[in-house]
């Protein structure tokens, strides 16, 4: 099925090279919503996300000539995605905060806040977003989310593989932390 | 290890397999979706570019727009020298250098008359010394 699924991507991917605008147009409507979680889980707001949302798919279409036809398609727009949130976030000084920034946030400023809003029936990812960095939140995602191996992460953030399996270790471990001290709390 | 030790990792153990399935699990049901709003703006950009022609790349764009800059400059220029030599002769450097040769062919003749005036008394004598060897 899978496999399927690829042969037909490539069909679009060689398609949309050659210029085909209903090619790209599927290209956009099998990842747009994909990519859009992705960008929300690495940005602050949702209209945000949405606006990085289509620089992606703009700047996909403008470059999708360099793009080599055996890598994989999605990889190669999310590490776009990626590339166009980081310059985003310098370019605007938005919160996206580091990840020692976000823990000192979310650790000191406001614990309370922080307890009131963790519930029993609470997404865990609303509580990954508030809580880790941004490279965190957007390893933590593109593992759990979307079932990406260390290899095809590192290559979207443009981090060794290595990098990456710490970076999803210390991220787990912190949720760990994060959640057992809630449950004292609560207890 | 001791037993507090050994109770954490395998405690450590059981909750990060647990964080990963629900991790897993609750990635399904998470709400973060694009506005409808978004999506049809999305593909009205795409609609724009796409119809657009390809741009070309900026380097090229920029070499193009100098060497036309660069040859607009010459055609201005080129003809603007002929009618200035055309209508103003000899420049200024031929005219003060033919100035100055005048100046110095002047005083050659000056000084040569000079020289022929104190040289005459004793020419004659010098022609008699030489003749009469006296």
């Amino acid at each position: 099925m899978r496999s399927k699924l690829e042969s037909e991507e490539g069909r679009l991917v060689t398609a949309a090279q050659a210029g085909s605008r209903p090619a790209y147009t599927a290209l956009v409507a099998r990842y747009q919503r994909p990519l859009f979680r992705f960008l929300r889980m690495r940005s602050v707001s949702h209209d945000d996300a949405e606006e990085l949302l289509q620089e992606s798919f703009l700047r996909g279409w403008t470059k999708l000539q360099s793009f080599d036809p055996d890598k994989s398609f999605s990889t190669w727009l999310y590490t776009i995605a990626a590339r166009i949130a980081v310059s985003w976030g310098r370019r605007r000084s938005l919160p996206l905060a580091s990840d020692g920034e976000m823990e000192s946030l979310t650790d000191e400023s406001h614990p309370a806040s922080l307890a009131e809003q963790e519930e029993e029936d609470r997404n865990l990812w609303d509580l990954v977003s508030t809580l880790l960095g941004e490279s965190q939140r957007s390893a933590l995602w593109l593992a759990y989310g979307e079932g990406r191996s260390a290899q095809e992460i590192a290559l979207i953030l443009g981090k060794r593989e290595v990098a990456v399996r710490v970076m999803l270790c210390r991220a787990r471990r912190r949720l760990a932390a994060h959640m057992q001290h809630l449950q004292e709390v609560g207890s | 290890m001791n037993r507090n030790q050994h109770e954490g990792t395998a405690w450590d153990r059981e909750l990060d397999s647990q964080l990963e399935q629900r991790l897993r699990l609750d990635a399904v049901d998470w709400s973060a979706e694009p506005s409808t709003e978004s999506l049809s703006k999305l593909q009205t950009r795409l609609a724009d570019i796409q119809q657009a022609p390809r741009r070309l790349p900026l380097g090229l764009l920029t070499a193009a727009a100098l060497m036309i800059f660069g040859l607009s400059i010459w055609a201005l220029a080129a003809p603007l020298e002929k009618t200035d030599e055309a209508a103003l002769g000899p420049s200024l450097a031929e005219g003060v250098v033919s100035s100055l040769q005048r100046e110095l062919d002047a005083v050659t003749a000056d000084a040569n008359a000079v020289a022929d005036r104190l040289m005459k008394p004793f020419s004659g004598r010098m022609f008699g010394l030489l003749a009469g060897g006296d």
